[in-house]
């Protein structure tokens, strides 16, 4: 399987920041790693589940369609 | 990198939410750089990566999840196998012309059919890289 180092230059701190947000209820706000040396991370539920599924998915596509656009700018300019 | 961002999160650069803003950073990176995958692999990956990030599981089990969840999805008959979260564990008794495997979970004597991409490879107890 290849690792897509190529998709990861299109990723944005934008993408990050929103996924952050949607994922901010499973954790706790305190310092936990730092204080105990154990973090803390609520599971997933079913729907929950189902969302990161089909966000990665959207992401990939995302990307994808980036790096198409970035690559026919490229490609017309040289 | 890995490394660094648990490390950032032990650190806590902020006062609240340090989890959820290193912890999401290796998820999306992870969702990014392992695009090939089965969207229910891929999901797994992340989740890995995220859990190590936030400290509730360790390099080794993360590396092994990674690991397997990126191995071939070609399956024969015979072979052991297990669930994506590692939750059965079972034999494949034969695939069928359409691409999907037909396994036995251990204890059982059930068949259940399943798409490859969401069973693993799973190392017989007491070979050398079984954990």
């Amino acid at each position: 399987m290849k690792l897509r180092v190529d998709l990861l230059e299109h990723l944005t701190a934008e993408d990050i920041r929103r996924a952050a947000e949607d994922s901010v209820h499973r954790f706790k706000p305190e310092p936990h790693l730092s204080k105990t040396g154990t973090g803390s991370l609520s599971s997933a539920s079913i729907e929950e589940r189902a969302k990161e599924v089909a966000h990665s998915t959207a992401l990939t596509r995302k990307l994808e369609a980036r790096a198409r656009r970035s690559g026919r700018r490229s490609g017309r300019k040289s | 990198m890995l490394d660094r961002l648990r490390q950032f999160h032990r650190r806590a650069p902020f006062l609240f939410f340090n989890g959820n803003t290193f912890a999401t950073i290796g998820r999306e990176l992870a969702f990014a750089l392992f695009s090939d995958l089965v969207p229910g692999r891929k999901r797994e990956v992340g989740s890995a990566v995220a859990h190590y990030i936030a400290g509730v599981l360790d390099r080794g089990a993360m590396v092994e999840i990674v690991e397997s969840l990126s191995e071939s999805t070609k399956l024969r008959a015979g072979e052991r196998v297990k669930t994506l979260r590692g939750t059965a564990r079972g034999v494949i008794l034969r695939v069928r012309s359409d691409g999907r495997v037909v396994w036995q979970p251990d204890g059982s004597r059930s068949e259940l059919i399943a798409l490859p991409e969401s069973l693993v490879t799973a190392r017989k107890k007491g070979s050398p890289d079984a954990s």
